[in-house]
């Protein structure tokens, strides 16, 4: 008995060994890629004052839309501010909407998400109201919500953080939903433990992973909606830079300063890309239908 | 109903071998390396008899009967040696048309969950036509008065009304008839089941089993049965293959199985399940779990001697063959006379 | 093993007959109402438990069998307060279990376990051994501190006849019958008095069936426990119960000693029932078996009358009028066994098992 016990747990532990290894592997190109893109702009954001060569605000209307060159890496725009530094400065707006907005829609969500799915008696009147949220198209609501705020980059945040909360609440709720279904939650009430135990160490930490994997697409349609905001004007005030109104300022000169809206817009691209194929990669990795591929 | 003529049968329809496997290896190809589900695997059905393939989760039961159709999944399983003869046609040497002509049609499958092995989306008419459809030139009128008939047959009632009825809206042993009037439609010579009343309740499993034997009764096809219950064993088969960790470890006559097992595996299942004989504390258990596959990778000797009270140092280091107790039964072990002197002194 | 705060059952006494009573359950009903449309209006009740009487005595092991749908697994969750009963009372030692409150109930979960049909789900995947076993002896203060408990969670490994060693493992990481002696051990962690064993083999493989079977009554030897034992199969119920009852579409049918229901049952169900269990042995020619025909009736409409009455040979027209109460008859030995059924003086029945040929006389 002994012996097969320690024969099958054994091999139990290399195959565990050796599927991660190869999930890992497996999964390098699309995690490591996102990943690496997205570190990429996250360092941009936080090294901006070293890695900016011009300060972003300085107006020099001699150097008025200069196409990029040895001094200006990406051209300067109709004020003859330099882009690139800009625009490294613009990615620390985007990742702190995008992370503020992660951070807060994750949390609320969260919460409604798990109270809704475990208490069916609020299931019906919170997600009732969720549903109602969700049915405005998130960028028309956070324009409403900005309209009665004002423009500011925290407004920007309350509005996506109220527009993307549903979203989230409604990935926690189905969890639960299923989870509390398991029999091991009801052993856990048959030994007597209380709700808020059950919640917290058997139903919670099953949210985790799909959580994870929402979270990154919410990041990039955080950073997307911030700069569609600024774009129009709802978002982050000019003189403040940021991708959306970078872009919007060179919505004019597309013809003659095509440097003005095509750089901003890659580094929107590399983000959000950066950001789905993260989250692809991640979605394989924790899918739990993975793990049974065996 | 006639049978062609075999290369192995004489021309006595009863003793027509209308199945024979010889040296099936059945192997699953994963990353933790390659798992032997099946490993070298022989037996054979006539007409009209039903052998019980038997063993427990992870024996290889299930593999071997998926690969006598070539089901088995493929990733990762694949049939890397052997012969399946079906009236002395290899289907392993088969195109893959020519294979699809077969199933469901010189052969059929049952399977142990029906909600699932049936299509969700068409009714028990349409499904059961199809099977006609595919396999003959009936025209639509023909094959829907042919389906009507057999659910009949199975014990249908009310069959016209049943005819538009969906999978979900029979019970289960209303959709284990289906599937076993799907299977006989076309008149198969070789019937497999697997697991068939596993999942149906005791009353309905006698249902199930009853109608299982007057079909085979009726049409003559060779049944192989696959189950893990001794007593659905018992009531059904003719012969009996024990198989542990991918091999046969034993096979007899029922009766002969029943009165002295031969293997201590089979000896042991038998002790260990409690039947309405039994008092209380007579219950032995096999010690220790059901090897994995994965665990018999680096294993000589035999599979069963971690498990095994007859077990001595021989049987760890050189695997036992098949060989014959009898003319008509046959076990893997060193110490077949040993496990059946055991009982006698009992 | 666990000794402390057990009344240790005397050895060589008959189980069935020691203790005195330790459960008593009245008139238990549990309708699951059947919703529609978006308002979630209620159109129909799903009659799961229609009327369980029965009373368990301490140190006996009660087999509750029927097949699926029967409202067994039901009644069980319903005991331990794990489902809320729709009515009926439930008295564990005298305390109404239906009215403790929170605080009460949390206690409760002490003096009452369950082991659970799936050992795949019933262990929370991602806590090891150690933690699955410790967290009801931490929760419930059964120990003081970290070291106290690992040594109680090595003890309960050992009694259930696991390794220590592998007390960091996690539930995945072991077969099924092992897991079922993981979640064997985490109920025994609170040293309950009672424990639902809700079909705790039929998960496993056979020759697994018999270790976790043969654990289970030698640790209700060792501990004194009471059982509850829900199962389908009737020949592991017979091989571990001391009473049998047997439920159909919600009500219990027959209740009676073990030997007595399989020797000479009363009711037309339960034969049918042992004459439709698949015998492992071959040369045993079931003859006069009764194949009981049709399905077992939807809980959400039953039919009227007895439950039984469209699949009993024996029904006539008060059957389908009049539901049959659960009324002790007696037998010809003196004894009594509970049958709800009219007919069940009348009524010739055969049995199964060693000696017995026919039953009713």
């Amino acid at each position: 008995m002994q012996n097969g016990e320690a024969n099958v747990s054994a091999t139990a532990q290399t195959s565990k060994r050796v599927s991660l290894l190869n999930r890992l592997y497996g999964l390098n190109g699309r995690i490591l890629f996102g990943g690496a893109l997205v570190l990429f702009i996250v360092i941009l954001a936080i090294a901006a004052p070293l890695l900016a060569t011009h300060d972003p605000l300085r107006v020099r209307m001699s150097d008025r839309l200069l196409p990029p060159s040895f001094d200006n890496w990406l051209g300067t725009d109709n004020n003859g501010r330099d882009v690139y530094s800009r625009i490294v400065y613009g990615a620390r707006i985007s990742v702190l909407v995008g992370s503020a907005v992660v951070i807060l829609s994750t949390f609320f969500g969260t919460l409604i998400g798990l109270i809704a799915g475990y208490y069916r008696r609020m299931d019906g009147p919170m997600m009732r109201f969720m549903d109602a949220v969700m049915t405005f198209p998130s960028i028309l609501l956070a324009i409403a919500i900005i309209a009665a705020l004002g423009a500011s980059a925290q407004n920007v945040i309350i509005a996506l953080t109220v527009s993307f909360v549903p979203h989230t609440a409604r990935v926690v709720r189905g969890k639960v939903l299923s989870v509390r279904e398991e029999t091991y939650v009801e052993s856990a009430r048959a030994i007597g433990l209380g709700d808020t135990r059950i919640i917290l160490r058997y139903i919670l930490p099953n949210t985790l992973a799909p959580l994870m994997v929402q979270a990154t697409f919410i990041l990039a349609l955080a950073i997307i909606a911030e700069a569609g905001l600024s774009y129009i004007g709802a978002g982050t005030p000019p003189p403040t830079p940021s991708w959306g109104n970078i872009l919007a300022d060179g919505r004019a000169f597309l013809n003659n300063a095509w440097w003005m809206t095509t750089f901003p817009g890659i580094f929107i691209m590399i983000s959000v890309l950066g950001l789905n194929i993260l989250g692809d990669g991640l979605r394989d990795l924790l899918d739990p239908r993975m793990e049974n591929n065996r | 109903m006639t049978y062609s003529a075999t290369g192995f049968g004489s021309q006595d329809q009863n003793n027509a071998k209308v199945l024979q496997v010889e040296n099936l290896e059945t192997h699953f190809i994963t990353r933790a390396g390659v798992l032997k589900a099946v490993d070298g695997v022989s037996f054979h059905i006539h007409a009209g008899e039903t052998v019980a393939l038997v063993g427990e989760s992870g024996c290889g039961k299930s593999v071997t009967a998926l690969s006598l159709l070539r089901l088995v999944p493929n990733p990762p399983g694949e049939i890397v040696g052997g012969r399946i003869l079906l009236d002395g046609d290899d289907l392993l040497e088969m195109s893959q048309s020519e294979i699809e002509d077969v199933r469901g049609d010189r052969a059929a499958m049952i399977f142990q969950e029906p909600l699932t092995a049936l299509n969700p989306i068409l009714n028990v008419g349409n499904q059961l036509s199809e099977v006609i459809l595919r396999h003959t030139k009936a025209s639509k009128r023909e094959a829907r008065a042919l389906v009507l008939d057999m659910l009949k047959r199975v014990g249908i009632s009310d069959p016209e009304s049943r005819l538009k009825a969906y999978p979900h809206q029979l019970s289960g042993g209303m959709r284990q008839r289906v599937m076993i009037a799907m299977a006989l439609l076309a008149n198969p010579a070789l019937l497999i089941a697997d697991e068939p009343t596993t999942a149906l309740d005791v009353t309905i499993q006698a249902q199930i089993l009853e109608l299982m034997r007057d079909m085979r009764d009726q049409t003559g096809a060779a049944v192989l049965m696959i189950t893990h219950d001794l007593g659905v064993v018992a009531e059904m088969a003719d012969r009996v293959i024990v198989m542990y960790a991918g091999r046969i470890v034993e096979s007899a006559p029922v009766r002969t199985l029943f009165a002295s097992p031969a293997h201590p595996y089979t000896l042991g299942l038998m002790r260990s399940t409690p039947n309405l004989t039994t008092q209380r504390g007579e219950l032995s258990a096999i010690p220790g779990l059901v090897p994995t596959l994965a665990a018999l990778k680096d294993m000589e000797g035999c599979r069963f001697a971690p498990r095994c009270a007859f077990a001595s140092q021989k049987c760890r280091e050189h695997e036992p063959p098949l060989e014959n107790a009898s003319n008509d039964q046959s076990v893997r072990c060193w110490h077949w006379d040993q496990v059946l002197a055991s009982q006698v002194a009992v | 093993m666990i000794e402390k705060g057990h009344q240790v059952n005397p050895m060589g006494q008959m189980p069935g007959k020691s203790g005195d009573e330790l459960l008593r359950v009245t008139g238990l009903k549990k309708y699951f109402p059947i919703t529609a449309g978006v308002l979630r209006r209620v159109v129909g009740q799903v009659r799961a438990v229609e009327d369980v009487t029965l009373s368990i005595r301490s140190g006996e092991t009660l087999a509750l069998v029927g097949e699926s749908g029967c409202g067994k697994s039901t009644t069980g969750r319903l005991l331990l307060r794990l489902l809320e009963a729709t009515s009926g009372d439930i008295s564990f030692e005298g305390k109404d279990i239906r009215k403790l409150d929170r605080r009460q109930l949390r206690e409760m979960r002490r003096e009452m376990q369950i082991i659970f049909q799936d050992p795949f789900s019933s262990l929370h995947p991602r806590m090891t051994v150690r933690n699955l076993i410790a967290e009801p002896i931490a929760f419930h203060g059964l120990a003081k501190g970290r070291s106290e408990i690992d040594e109680q969670v090595d003890r309960l490994m050992e009694t259930v006849g696991l390794s220590p060693a592998n007390r960091n493992r996690y539930p995945h990481e072991f077969s099924g019958g092992q897991r079922q002696r993981i979640g064997i051990a985490r109920g025994l962690a609170v040293r309950p008095k009672f424990i639902v064993c809700d079909e705790p083999i039929s998960a496993l493989d056979v020759s697994i069936q018999a270790q976790v079977l043969n654990l289970l009554s030698q640790l209700q030897r060792d501990n004194g426990l009471t059982y509850l034992f829900i199962s389908h199969d009737l020949s592991v119920v017979r091989y571990i119960s001391d009473r049998v009852a047997v439920m159909y579409l919600g009500s219990i049918v027959e209740m009676a000693e073990t030997a007595k229901l399989f020797a000479a049952p009363r009711h037309p169900y339960t034969s049918a029932l042992l004459s439709a269990i698949p015998v492992p042995d071959p040369s045993l020619e079931r003859a006069g078996r009764v194949i009981l025909e049709g399905d077992v009736p939807s809980p959400s409409n039953p039919p009227p009358g007895c439950a039984f009455n469209p699949r009993c040979q024996f029904a006539e027209s008060r059957c389908r009028v009049e539901t049959p109460k659960l009324r002790p008859i007696a037998a010809p030995d003196g004894t009594s066994t509970q049958v709800a059924c009219h007919f069940a003086e009348k009524i010739d029945l055969k049995g199964v098992g060693p000696n017995v040929p026919a039953a009713g006389q």
